[in-house]
């Protein structure tokens, strides 16, 4: 059987060369990069114990599905050698005797001393028909050994892409061949192991493969780097079962619908961001803001209906991912004219500052310039920075598109840290753990030591910024005239409406310090009112957001902190209690009016909170900012909290939090599947060359050569939205020096979902109706929301809001109240599970 | 394989058994009469890169002359003395604390605090300190030594003098 195949293959070859069929392009391999005309055009790269087989490019990071429906991502194959292959199991060309030949080097291997470092990866070019199921049967006919051969699908875009662009292959259509239309390579790529592409074999002849072999002993023999952590609970996580189990125990009693879940099915959408840190996240840790990482956000940018995402990013472009209906995704940065990939970006905040119906965009950077983007309506942005009279360079943080004075014009709050960097510029370091598909040049602003004490000096401050939108697209700088200057070291405000008068006042969150609260006088100014209306807040206040958690018409207030819990790692037992603070009064600075964990205030009356959030179960460990939204569309919003801290410390996990009836919060991830994460919990975040140039490191304590140091994967900011039409809500993240998590729910598929989607439409007030309070009255039940944008810590979307509404047959009655106190109301019966348009009358 | 912290802790493991073991015996003759201990001792502690440089004032009494004498990680004081500790940074953000006094302070770059005590009976005591944002250093974590003033002169006579 095997002989036939091996002969027919063999003829086909023969055919292959003659008539150029799309079974194999024979297209030469990309020129070297580090060789032109024979001289080096940089120099090559060298570690110890190298052999003298070349150094090519490097393999650019991927995350796909094997043929056991398992997650794999190209770190892991980092320390192996392996040998890449693009074929498709249809294929009646090249492929069955690239699999022969792969099958015999797995044969060959069997009795080697290295046979547990040799990898093979075959990449299917046709994945909608090679689905992991059909990979397995495949690689069963084939006696593929699934430990040490991986069949790897996805989406045909994202393989194509990593085909061509990374391993400089072609893959493409063949419309010649009418049989099977997909030209593709029938080279394999040796890969070393640190990620580098060590040369290309022709499959298909006895020279090529013998030029394989005697390449692959070669880099067999160089020396794997030692792969380290600084600190335990990076790869084993022995509390994360038992925390699993013991979740899934108590929500047996959960009074709140929970039988359902999210799958990560980021490779099926095709979104292939990832997020890259600068090294002072990394190799260089300092305690620093640079590690609160980036912003998610989503708008309809291109006025199709659908949500499009947007990506930012510290090192390389920040990137606008239009959806495209289906659950998939395709990248629009570069048209958008949105990438901004020379800075540093912070967040992105959506909102139509010129009322003409499409989303514009506000995005910040660490000390090189904030900008505004206006789109031209099919997503095409022009940078109106300069001419909006928007210039200013900070160390950036949230912004807020809210309308302070009701005249229909968004104004914007921009929100400075403080000053966190030197003037120091470094470059990013290029390792095996930045696989980005942007190599490059990039510079950051070096960190200060001591960015925990920023607040103590007032050299440091940079007071965040109110604008006016003036019209006409210029914006002007109130901050003084309207008497909103503050020294917090702030990343995220929200508008808040405290004392009920229709005036949107404001809530700044200080990290570092307490927070601030500036009481709106109709619209002539902001009075500070912090502490008699909150008489203590959180110490390191990170995300925000106002919200009616109990649905009886009062707005709460839900804050999380992080930086109180920085001052010791608590056992995974003790992460719902509040942190017993040990730091001094002199750095805290607070004067005994801090909660040192996250807080809740109830909302009983105007200006009238008391703080429950131990009662209702809303604290946890390492939040950052947090999305809220109905996950289980019982009429109750739900929070999702990004939590981690990566590098130096140990795995954290994503809390969800389900709204049980208003009364409490009840502890979620694990019963939705969201945590443990999907395929890995870990990733390498730098290398390090311990006897050569990092000799000293503090990372490399006694160890002696190369070295790739893992930490744990960790999330910063997400956007809840539904993504696939479905009528339930799905997550987005923005995950710190990985790929974002695209968790999709299958919530209308568990139970009968009733909901609204209600986008407003202004017409007097602000186009996006930002401020509005929307109200949906179900026979004696009503639910509430604020429209205002807010959807994770660092960001601003522009999207409708979404009303569960449990088992709601119909609405009896709509209430929109705008932002110039006229209420505007729909009468019923009104037919739900739709999106509503509600235009401002 | 150790962890860089764990593979320093080792070093400075060792380290300590080494000093005990040459600190065993008769202190080495030192007038202490000619050794003043004021009133109020002043002792400078610097956190700089994850450990703490002790400064101590010379045969003068006076922090911040020329004869002062430098150590590192422990903190060595006469009995009974009333102790003045002025902590300084020259990186990161520090904390030092000594519960047995239930005492905490901060070491902050181009900031200047101060942790005031009695010496009190003589002891060693358990000295924290710790490089806020959750990262634990070991080598942050020593002794408060608290010894007769001669046995306190002679120890700290025998450290290096300060470069200025």
């Amino acid at each position: 059987m095997r002989a036939t195949r091996l002969a027919t293959a063999g003829a086909v070859v023969a055919l292959c060369a003659i008539t150029l069929l799309g079974c194999g392009d024979e297209k030469a391999p990309a020129p070297e990069p580090d060789a032109k005309n024979g001289k080096a055009t940089k120099p090559a790269r060298t570690w110890p114990g190298q052999s003298d087989v070349r150094v090519l490019a490097r393999v650019p990071w991927f995350g796909l599905r094997d043929q056991e429906k398992t997650y794999r991502t190209s770190e892991q194959l980092l320390g192996k050698v392996w040998i890449a292959n693009f074929m498709f199991t249809r294929c009646g060309g090249t492929c069955p005797l690239q699999t022969a030949r792969l099958a015999e080097i797995q044969k060959t291997m069997e009795k080697d001393i290295w046979r547990d470092d040799v990898h093979m990866v075959s990449f299917t070019v046709d994945p909608e028909h090679d689905t992991s199921d059909v990979l397995t049967t495949y690689a069963e006919e084939n006696h593929a050994d699934g430990t040490r051969w991986s069949f790897l699908t996805g989406v045909r875009r994202d393989i194509w892409h990593l085909s061509q662009k990374g391993f400089k292959l072609f893959a493409g259509e063949d419309p010649a061949n009418a049989d099977m239309p997909i030209a593709h390579s029938a080279h394999f790529v040796l890969v070393g192991r640190r990620g580098f592409i060590r040369g290309y074999f022709d499959s298909q002849t006895a020279d090529g493969m013998e030029a394989l072999r005697t390449a692959l002993a070669a880099v067999l023999e160089e020396p794997a780097p030692k792969i380290m952590k600084a600190v335990d609970g990076v790869f084993r996580i022995p509390w994360l079962e038992p925390r699993r189990k013991a979740q899934i125990e108590a929500a047996k009693s959960y009074k709140t619908f929970h039988d359902f879940g999210y799958v990560d099915r980021r490779v099926d959408s095709g979104i292939r961001f990832r997020h890259r840190i600068v090294d002072d996240g990394g190799k260089d840790y300092k305690a620093i803001h640079y590690d609160h990482g980036n912003g998610v956000a989503v708008a309809d940018v291109d006025g199709d209906g659908k949500l499009d995402l947007y990506f930012t990013n510290q090192v390389g472009s920040n990137q606008l991912w239009r959806n495209k209906g289906d659950g998939t995704f395709e990248d629009i940065t570069k048209r958008s004219g949105l990438a901004v990939r020379d800075h540093i970006s912070v967040t992105a905040s959506f909102a139509d500052v010129d009322n003409d119906g499409d989303p514009d965009l506000y995005v910040t950077t660490v000390y090189a310039g904030n900008h505004l983007f206006l789109n031209d309506g099919t997503g095409a942005f022009e940078d109106i920075t300069k001419k909006a009279g928007l210039e200013h360079t900070g160390h950036s943080s949230a912004s807020v598109f809210f309308d302070f004075d009701n005249d229909g014009l968004l104004d914007l709050y921009v929100t400075n840290v403080g000053v966190y960097t030197t003037e120091k510029i470094a470059v990013v370091a290029n390792d095996s753990t930045t696989l980005f598909d942007e190599p490059g040049h990039y510079e950051y602003r070096v960190g200060v030591l001591d960015a925990f004490s920023g607040h103590l000096k007032a050299d440091r401050t940079e007071t965040s910024r109110l604008y006016r939108n003036l019209g006409n697209n210029r914006f002007e700088d109130v901050t003084k005239a309207m008497g909103l200057v503050d020294a917090s070291w702030s990343g995220a405000a929200s508008p808040i409406d405290c004392n009920d008068d229709g005036w949107l006042d404001l809530y700044v969150l200080d990290m570092q310090g307490n927070d601030e609260y500036f009481e709106n006088q109709e619209g002539k100014g902001f009075v500070r009112k912090s502490r008699e209306v909150f008489p203590k807040t959180p110490w390191g206040s990170m995300g925000v957001k106002v919200f009616d958690f109990e649905n009886d018409g009062d707005f709460d207030l839900f804050l999380t902190d992080m930086h109180s819990d920085m001052q010791e790692v608590p056992p995974p037992e003790k992460e719902k209690f509040k942190g017993r603070m040990i730091w001094p009064e002199s750095l805290l600075k607070s004067g005994g009016q801090s909660i040192f964990g996250n807080a809740f205030y109830r909302k009983d009356g105007p200006d009238s909170y008391v703080e429950i959030s131990d009662a209702i179960g809303a604290e946890n460990l390492w939040p950052w900012g947090f999305s809220v939204g109905d996950l289980n569309a019982d009429g109750f919003e739900d929070a999702f909290i990004c939590s981690s801290m990566n590098h130096l410390f140990r795995y954290q996990v994503n809390s969800v939090l389900l709204n049980e009836g208003g009364k409490r919060f009840v502890d979620s991830e694990f019963v939705l599947g969201v945590e443990p994460r999907r395929g890995r919990l870990s990733t390498p975040w730098f290398d390090l060359d311990c006897d050569g140039a990092d000799l000293g490191h503090r990372d490399c304590g006694g160890v002696m050569g190369p070295v790739t140091m893992y930490a744990p994967l960790g999330s910063r900011s997400s956007v809840i939205f539904d993504i696939d039409g479905d009528g339930d809500l799905d997550v987005v993240t923005n995950d710190y020096n990985s790929e974002p998590m695209v968790l999709i729910s299958d919530l209308s598929t568990k139970r009968s979902v009733r909901y609204l989607e209600i986008a407003l439409h202004g017409t007097t007030s602000n186009r996006d109706g930002l401020g509005a309070i929307v109200r949906v009255y179900v026979g004696t039940q009503s639910y509430m929301k604020r429209h205002d944008g807010q959807s994770g810590y660092l960001s601003q979307s522009s999207c409708p809001l979404y009303f569960g509404l449990d088992k709601a047959q119909t609405a009896d009655r709509i209430e929109v109240r705008w932002p110039t106190g006229k209420t505007q109301v729909l009468k019923g019966p009104i037919e739900l599970n739709r999106r509503l348009v509600i235009r401002e009358e | 394989m150790p962890t860089g912290c764990q593979f320093r802790f080792l070093l400075a493991t060792a380290a300590l058994l080494v000093c005990t073991a040459c600190g065993d015996g008769a202190p080495p003759a030192v007038d202490a009469a000619a050794y003043a201990v004021p009133e109020v001792l002043e002792i400078q502690v610097t956190g700089h890169a994850f450990r703490w440089q002790v400064r101590y004032p010379g045969r003068d009494g006076k922090l911040g002359t020329a004869d002062d004498l430098t150590g590192e990680r422990d903190i060595h004081v006469p009995r009974n003395t009333r102790v003045r500790l002025h902590l300084r940074s020259a990186d990161y953000v520090y904390s030092l604390a000594l519960p047995h006094l239930g005492l905490k302070e901060i070491a902050v770059p181009d900031l200047a605090y101060e942790l005031e005590f009695a010496g009190g009976a003589g002891g060693t005591y358990e000295l924290r300190g710790d490089q806020l944002c959750g990262y634990t250093h070991p080598d942050l974590i020593g002794k408060l030594i608290v010894a007769s003033a001669p046995v306190y002169a002679a120890t700290v006579h025998a450290m290096p003098s300060a470069v200025n």
